[in-house]
Order: structure tokens, then sequence, then C-alpha cells
């Protein structure tokens, strides 16, 4: 998703301090002051405005409100802006009926454990690379940089095979959560946002800890993670969007319904319940992926627009 | 997070991560040394049918009480075509499965599951077993059999029914059509009448090619022909071509078909058992999904035989149990043991059959009397019905004609060879003549005809 | 604790910096660097071990299964190119690659410019910008398959939102996924209105880092809105629009989750693509082998792609 995050806070001083909202200048002040452009700024605003919310929100907005209504309401009133009667209950009765609280709980474990093992392969490849720079370094790096070449979906069949019984440890994998965590830190994109962050730190700074008689590790605790809270939050923050999302993978790595995350029972469980239900199992999916957009919104949405490597 | 512990929880991870995949490491040896021998299982109901569970872990203490040198580990999981090589693969496959009709003949081409031939030989009933629903377990090149058509879930197609919608429509709710015309002209009254889909089809997962080869059945085509020593298309004829033509009739010249015909048979079930589908083909079984699991309503579901024209023949459905590749002999026999036991047993032993409905129906919600297709002899099955009667909940009038008509249709098994993939290249023709108004059924089963005999080669 | 404590204090010793690096740049001695190169690989052991059985691996084990006919209980046979032949034989094949390069086209006409555009009207805005964003980048944050099967609803022709709401202004009922000529097209909808948020938000992100320098010489040749967008904007922009370009055609061309739920690649294989057709040979048939070699297939498209956009990478940024 995001692309390469540029090091450090980006530039901002050209702009007036109290507008953090960075916004570009194909429409000069003294465009603003010409009255047509006033207007049809504020039009199109307005316009856009309107859409985004009946395109972009308004399935989700729909989504919240057929959670809480009778089954009947969504084939019979589907266009009725509020439900007939509240049946808040729908939400419980798919949280404990469908076994949806199960599959959520499912879904947290999942996306922890996928964020610690690939904030552990991240942080420390991108440690001994950028900073320890062995004289293999680059061969190994440029192994982990062309898996970024392969999708992962076209080594599916291996991969699976591959879990479910792993060459010299012979252990199968499959339908245990590691099935899931361990192929998520196989994940170049995040060594190479690390790494690249790594490498803009100064390079005096191990130096003087080295003087100070600090080994590898008392420098990657003491000054590389510290500085790196910013890319560690991103990397976070859409390790764990990812995993939320992700389908394919634990659609053929757990097969047993006790396990499976929420992405996985979802079709399940639209086959064989009410619909009602169905949608207030929807809304339950969505809810806390939202709640970490809402309270980490500017850290998202910086994530994705970074800078995408190209010069602006 | 604090320096010092953040180091410590790194390195507790990374232990975990090593020391855990390496637990999570499972491998099941069956067989010992001292004589004894552990199977896993399918076929234990899940947990949201608790009654049925009890009596099925019951029946699996008094199974090991009888063979003490036999131990069952039971499960609630249940086939899944996906991933069921790489389960066997990894040796997780369970020994004793059970996989629907469709599957064993994949199994077998694909050397799977067991030869069972030897150990069914030496069960006493193995003469009286009806050897029409041996057919979708043996190999026809060898004889060799694999395994048994499980006699409890084993039905032969027919016309499922609302007779709700049927009386609304003015139709008779106890004679349901028994030809595909009348087919025709109820599922336009009931259209007409009451604005719900007349008659539903399936057409997704292999489904819609299901249909169709019961379809080709009734009208006394089939699906496969032998030429020479090999097996190649046969249903661009006639049979086909004509239960294609009457449900593109159906949806686009009486329009009584809805307009929702991408549908798997779970959704037709669902929608059948909100009211919402007059007709459609299945077995008189699915009334189980529709009332326990969608909640449909028990008297207004009614079942009648296969619809015919000419062909006086339904094909066989249901589920079938099988035993996987990787059993050892003494497994295999433990397995085979198991399975004449739970599946076989109550249908030819009287006593053993009303024991079970016995247990059973603790649970009111559990429907119990649900015809079968005789697994033995005619008069076994009589009196195992009589045995059963005092525990009967279903109304047995709902199902007197898929009962009545069936007695005079010939019981007809899938096409031999690669029959999925018969199947697969069918969806997409029934998708077209119920979503195309100039679909040319002829072209479309010529071009399909075509796709399959490379997978037939590759079959055989 | 913010990391500029840390920045600061290091480097408020300058002058020792110096001489330390003198020092310990990267160490001479050859038994400190192999020493070094041994720490290195103790602290590259969770990479090696993720990436050797989860990525590498797979890569050989796959070209391997690509030769090979195996029902993984018994030894695998060696057959040579007979699953690619089999593979390119099957005349789903085609349909699969037509289908699919159909959803990859109609994803850019219709997925491409609409963030663009999105993205050069929010960045002149000065007010609720963060509104803008946050609605625009809502459906991104769902969980696909919630967005799949919302939208299966909706598309239902009898009940579904759309037919309701188009019915009001006298338009429809339209068939959406249940005809051959518009399944693919509600599908490539459903994925535009997930997938566009990303897009909006890296073309944004771009959009205000072009200088403003250039729009004010441009201005005081007088050249209005529209001239300035043409001719400053789009072509500063470029870089961002080959990479996204690209990105958006490798990952269409995988489609696996609108098809496989909302349609099983019906009506009539119209929705059939070739990562569902993959799907189907390794986990519908048990042909790991054909599977395999599909997958190889598709591997050598896709890398090609990959490569183009690792290139275009260095060079936009080197530029």
């Amino acid at each position: 998703m995001s692309l390469i995050i540029d090091e450090g806070p980006r530039q901002t001083s050209e702009r007036p301090p109290k507008d953090t909202e960075p916004f570009s200048r194909l429409v000069s002040p003294h465009d603003r002051r010409r009255r047509v452009v006033r207007i049809g700024l504020r039009i199109t605003e307005i316009v856009v405005l309107l859409l985004l919310i009946a395109f972009c929100a308004g399935p989700i907005l729909w989504m919240l409100k057929a959670a809480v209504s009778p089954s009947s309401d969504i084939v019979a009133r589907p266009l009725s802006l509020w439900p007939s009667e509240n049946r808040f209950g729908n939400l419980g009765e798919a949280l404990s009926g469908l076994e949806i609280g199960r599959y959520l709980l499912n879904s947290v474990y999942l996306a922890g454990g996928c964020l610690v093992v690939q904030l552990i392969v991240s942080t420390s490849a991108g440690f001994a690379l950028s900073v320890l720079k062995p004289r293999y370094g680059k061969v190994m790096y440029a192994m982990i940089l062309a898996t970024l070449l392969v999708p992962a979906t076209v080594s599916l069949v291996p991969l699976y095979l591959t879990a479910q019984r792993m060459p010299g440890l012979g252990v199968n994998l499959i339908n245990s959560f590691w099935a899931i965590w361990l192929p998520a830190g196989a994940n170049a994109f995040n060594v190479l946002l690390v790494k690249r962050f790594f490498d803009g730190i100064p390079a005096e700074l191990y130096e003087a800890a080295r003087v100070d008689g600090a080994g590898p590790l008392t420098l990657l605790w003491r000054i590389v993670l510290p500085m790196s809270r910013p890319v560690l939050a991103v990397v976070s923050l859409f390790t764990l969007i990812a995993a939320w999302k992700e389908f394919l993978w634990p659609l053929i790595a757990l097969t047993d319904p006790q396990k499976q995350p929420i992405a996985v029972a979802l079709p399940t469980i639209a086959k064989t319940s009410d619909q009602g239900l169905l949608i207030a199992g929807l809304l339950l999916a969505s809810v806390p992926p939202l709640l970490l957009f809402i309270a980490f919104q500017r850290q998202v949405v910086n994530g994705v627009g970074g800078d995408t490597g190209s010069k602006g | 997070m604090h320096r010092s512990s953040f180091a410590r929880a790194f390195g507790l991870v990374m232990a975990c991560a090593l020391v855990g995949s390496v637990a999570a490491c499972s491998s099941g040896s069956g067989g010992g040394s001292d004589g004894k021998v552990s199977i896993t299982v399918q076929g234990m109901p899940p947990k949201s049918d608790p009654a049925s569970r009890k009596a099925f872990l019951d029946r699996v203490a008094a199974f090991e009480k009888a063979n003490p040198k036999i131990t069952i580990k039971p499960t609630d999981a249940t086939w899944d075509a996906q991933t069921f090589t790489a389960k066997l693969a990894g040796g997780s496959a369970e020994t004793v499965i059970t996989a629907p009709l469709t599957e064993p003949q994949g199994l077998i081409a694909r050397r799977q599951v067991k030869d069972l031939t030897a150990d069914l030989k030496a069960w006493p009933q193995y003469n009286e077993y009806n050897s029409k629903l041996l057919a979708p377990t043996k190999d026809a090149a060898t004889g060799k059999v694999y395994g048994l058509t499980a006699p409890i879930g084993t039905y032969s197609m027919g016309l499922v029914y609302n007779r709700a919608l049927f009386a609304k429509a003015g139709l008779d709710p106890d004679k349901p059509p028994t030809t595909w015309e009348e087919v025709r002209q109820a599922a336009k009254a009931i259209h007409d009448k009451t604005g719900q889909v007349g008659y539903a089809e399936t057409t997704t997962n292999n489904t819609g090619g299901w249909h169709l080869t019961s379809y080709t059945y009734s009208r006394g085509g089939t699906m496969e022909k032998r030429q020479g020593d090999k097996y190649v298309p046969a249903f661009t004829g006639k049979a086909t071509t004509d239960a294609l033509q009457l449900l593109h009739d159906m949806r686009f010249v009486d329009n009584s078909m809805g307009s929702n015909q991408l549908q798997s048979q779970m959704d037709v079930q669902r929608r059948f058992a909100a009211g919402q589908i007059g007709m459609y083909t299945d077995g008189p079984n699915a009334v189980g999904p529709i009332v326990q699991q969608y909640g449909g309503r028990l008297k207004d579901f009614g079942a009648g035989a296969l619809p015919q024209d000419g062909g006086n023949a339904t094909q066989l459905g249901g589920s079938v149990v099988m035993v996987t590749a990787r059993a050892t002999a003494a497994q295999t026999s433990a397995a085979v043991k198991w399975i004449l036991a739970e599946y076989l047993k109550p249908a030819y032993d009287p006593k053993e059959a009303a024991k079970r409905d016995k247990m059973t129906s603790a649970d009111p919600k559990i429907l119990i009397g649900v015809p079968r297709v005789a697994s033995f002899s005619e008069q076994a099955q009589q009196k195992v019905n009589a045995a059963r009667k005092p525990y009967v909940n279903v109304p047995l009038g709902n199902f007197q004609p898929y009962v009545d008509g069936n007695a005079e249709l010939k019981l007809l098994t899938e096409p031999p060879v690669a029959a999925q993939k018969v199947y697969a290249a069918l969806d997409p023709v029934v998708q077209a003549v119920l979503t195309k108004k100039n679909a040319d059924p002829a072209a479309l089963l010529d071009k399909a005809a075509q796709q399959v005999s490379s997978d037939l080669e590759r079959g055989q | 604790m913010s990391s500029l404590d840390v920045r600061t204090g290091p480097r408020g010793g300058a002058v020792r910096k110096t001489e330390t690096v003198a020092h310990h740049a990267p160490p001479r001695n050859a038994r400190r660097r192999l020493r070094n190169d041994l720490v290195a690989l103790a602290f590259l052991l969770p990479a090696l071990f993720c990436f050797g059985y989860f990525a590498w691996w797979p890569l050989v084990r796959g070209l391997e299964l690509s030769f090979q006919q195996t029902n993984l209980v018994d030894p695998a046979q060696w057959v040579g190119l007979s699953n690619f032949q089999h593979v390119l034989d099957d005349p789903m094949l085609a349909t699969a690659v037509k289908n699919t390069l159909l959803f990859a086209g109609l994803a850019l006409v219709i997925g491409f410019p609409l963030p663009l555009l999105l993205a050069v009207q929010m960045s002149t805005l000065r007010r609720l910008a963060g509104l803008y964003r946050y609605l625009v980048y809502l459906p991104v944050m769902l969980p696909p398959v919630v967005g799949v099967l919302l939208w299966q609803m909706f598309y239902d022709p009898d009940h579904g939102l759309f037919n309701k709401v188009l019915g009001l202004v006298g338009l429809g009922p339209y068939p959406w996924l249940q005809s051959t000529h518009s399944a693919m097209l509600s599908l490539v909808l459903e994925s535009t209105w997930a997938g566009m948020g990303s897009a909006t938000l890296i073309y944004l992100a771009a959009l205000t880092r072009v200088p403003p320098e250039l729009y004010e010489a441009a201005e005081t040749d007088g050249a209005r809105i529209w001239r300035r967008m043409w001719h400053i904007t789009l072509p500063q922009l470029r870089g961002t629009v080959l990479l996204l370009l690209l990105m958006q055609l490798i990952g269409t061309l995988q489609v696996f989750a609108e098809p496989y739920l909302m349609t099983d690649g019906g009506p009539e294989n119209a929705t059939v693509t070739v990562l569902l057709l993959i799907y189907r040979y390794a986990f519908i048939d048990g042909d790991y082998g054909a599977a395999s070699a599909m997958s190889l297939l598709l591997a050598a498209a896709l890398s090609l792609l990959s490569a183009v956009y690792l290139w275009s990478t260095r060079r936009w940024s080197s530029s």
C-alpha cells in the first residue's frame, strides 16, 4: 500500500504555520479573488463532497442502517433512510449466534502475530543490512527485493505445500496460526522501508556509541529503534490493516472453522445465514479497522501519500 | 515501552517463534505394536446440534467398548475438496471421510483412497447391499470397491416444492407436476399468481451441470458413452438440448424463473425457505437444511419425484464413506468395522434403527422419517421403516408424491469419468441459457463437449 | 519520548565523532570483518527463516512442481512439459486471459482517471480537506470481503439497492452480475470503489509537492488555471502516474476475491480470471502440476511488469 516513505519530517517551512493541511498552489490566492473562480471552486467542492458521501460513504452508511434493521427491510425497503424498527439485537445475535465474536478474536490474534513477526524481521534485517553492512549484505538485500518481483499469489500452491510440510523440519503449519504469522514475515516491502529509514540515521551516532563500548544489540535498542518510531508506526499500522484484510491465504491455510479469521468466515456465513444477521456481521468485521483509521487517520493518510520515490 | 522490557519481549517472542513452530508439529501415526489401532473419523455432528453430538459420542464409546483394540478419534470437520489433497499429503486427513457422491471417482483415480474390497467381502450383509449404490465407489475398470454410500443421506433427485405457494397459485399441493411440461405450466402459474419465482435453477459450484445430468436422464439421454474402450461426451443429443431449451423458455418466454441466476444450492435453499421459490430440483432430504438451518416451514415443504419426459429415470445423490490412502492395513480394517457399525447397521437392522431414532428424538428439531433410497432389499427397508414409525416427526404425506413417483423410476448414477469436469464445463452452459435471450443450446453444448473431451482423455 | 531527544544528544558530540569515524568505519581488519559478518548473520536469522521458507523455497518448489505430476501421497513423477502443454491446451486459459485483461483494462479506464481528477480537485481545498480525504479512504479500510458481499447485495437484480435507486429515475432494471456483458464491469466498479482511496491520496501527496514557483511563474506569464493544470500539474505528476499505472496493472492482473466471491467465474465463464483458474486447478481438481505451470506463466508476465516498475522507480527517483 504505502510506498517509499521519506525519512524525517517533511519540509513545512514555506507553509503558513497554522495551515497543517497541505494543498497545491494550482489555484493561486490571486485566482481566488476572482468571482468566477470562487464560485466555480465552491460548486465543485460541494458536488465532489456529495459524490464522495454517496459513493464512498454511502454503502458503509447503508450497512450501518441495515445492520440494525429487520431482515425484511433489506428486501422490502432498501432505500429507506431509517430502520422500520430498531434491531440492535442483531449485533449481539451475530456475535454469539453466528460466532462472529470468535472469528473477530481470531482476526485480532492473527493480525497481532503478523505484526510481531514483521517487526522482528524487518527491524533485525534492516539493522543488519543498513548498520552492520556485512560483505554479503548487498546480495542478501537483492534477494529480498527480488521477491517483490514475484507476486505472492503466484507461489500460492508451493507455499501451501511448504507450509503443510516444512522441508527439514517436517512440521505441518496448516490449520495453525503460525501458517499465517510466519509467512507474513517474508515481507520485502517492510524490510525495504525500514532499511531505508535506518540508512537515513547519521552514521556518526553509531560511531559515537561504539566508542562508548556499545555492542550491536545496544545500538539497535538505544539508538536505532527509539529513532525509528515514525517508520515503525507506519509499518505496524499497515501490517495490521493488511493482516485484517487478508483473504486468499487464510482461506487456504486455515480450513478449520474454529481458527478462521472473520474475512474467511464471512462468505460461508453469507451463504447460510439470515441476511440481517449477515450485515450485522459485516459491520462488526469493519469496526476494528475503522476504529484504527479514526484513531490514526493522520498516520494512515501520510503513510499512503508518503513520498512515492518520485521527485515531486 | 520501556527499553529493557522491550528487549525482553523481543527475545521472548523470538524464542516462542522457534519453539512454537516446532511444537506445532502434528503427526498421527495410528498403529501400535500391541495390536491397538487408532483411527480418526469424520461425521461428528457440530456443537450447534448438541443432541446428535452426544448420541454420536455415545456410539463411539459403545464401539470402543465392543472393540477394545480400536480407538476412535472423532472430528466435526466436514469434507472440503479444496484442502483434502494437501491434508492427505500432510498426514492430517482423517482415516474415515464422508464426501459428496460427486467426489469418489476423482479420489479413486488419484489413488487417494483405500481399496476396501477384501474387508467388505468379509461383511455378511455385503451381498444384500443394493448393488446400484456401489457404482459411485467402484472402479469400473478393476471392479475394486473403495467405499460405501452412506444410507442416511442417500436420495434420488426429485422436485422440491412449496405447498403454500402451490395452493396460492390454485395448484393442488398433493399433485406436483410429473412431467417437465407440467413443471413449466405450474411455474408460470406460481409466478403469475404470487409474483414469486416459479422454478429456480442452481448454476454455480458445478450444480448446474449436476442438475442438467438429472434432466438428461429424465429425458432418456446420457452424459458419457463408451466408444471403443474410451468414454466420450454424449450430452450433445436431444435430451440435454431439450432440457436447456425448457429452462431458456421458462426464463425468457414465461419469465417464471426470476432474474437472479448465479445461485448455488445454498442460495436456492435459503430463498426457498423464505418462500420466494415455488419449485426446484433437489432430494427430499433438502428438508433438513431448509427447515433446520434456514427456518423454512415444515408443513409447506413438499417433495415429488423427478419430472419426466420419456426417460423414466432419476439420479442418485448423497454421500459416501471412504478410507483415506494413508491408512495402514490394521487401520483400514478398523475403519471398515466402524463404517459398518455406524453407517450401515441402522439401514438393515430394525432394532438399531429404532434405537438411533429414539436417541435423536430427544431433540424435537431433528427431522425423522424423510424417505431414503433402500440400501438393502425393499423388505429390509420396510422392516426398518416399521420399527422407526413411532419416532417419525415429518408429515409423511408431504413426501408421498416422491415415494409414489420414485417407485417407477430407474436409478442412474453419475457420469463414469471425470464427472466433476463435465459438470464444471456445463455450469456455464446452464448459466448462458438463463442469462442470454439468444442463447443457442446446441451450439453451447458442442463447445462444452469439445472442452470436456480432453478432460476425459486425461481422466482415463 | 520523542525521537528528537535522542537525535540531539549524540549530535552534540560532534568533535568526538570525527575522530571515531577514522577508527571504526567499516572494520578493515579481516578477523573483525568476519566477526561483523557473523553478528550480522545472527540479526538476519529471522529474515532468513521467513524468506527462506516462505518466499525463496516456494519459488524453487513451484518450478519443480510445474514439471511434475503428484497426488502428494505417492512419489512425484517427472512429466517434462506435459503440464504446460495441458494448461496451454485448456480452452479456458484463453478465456481467463481475455477476462483478466478485460478486468485490468476496465479498471484502468474507470479506476485510473478518477483518483487523479479527484486528487487535483482535493488539492485545491482550503477547508475540510481532512473530511474529503477521510471519505475517499474509508472504503479502503474495509476488509475486501465485506465490500464484495455488500456490493453483491446491491447488485441483486430484484431487490438490490442499485436497481431500486436507478428505478427512481426511470432506469433499469439492469442485470449487473447476471449478464455476460455487465458482470465484469460490475466487478470493476466494486474494486474501484474499494481501491480508489489509496491512489487518490498518493496523487494528492505528489500534487502538494509541485513547487509553487512553477505555478507562480506560469501565472505571471498569464496562464489560466486550466492551462496551468495541463502544462504544469500533469507533467509534474507523470512519475507518480506511471508508477501507479504499473502497480495497478500488477494488482489487477491478480484479481481473485471479486470473481471468486461474487460470481464464481460466471455467467458463462465471463468472469473466470487467471488466478481463479489456478485456484481451481490446485484446490478443486487437485492438479498441482498444472496449477504450478500456469502460475509460472503468470509469474513471467508479472515479473516483466514488476521489472519495469522497479526500473522506473529508480529512474524517476534519481532523475
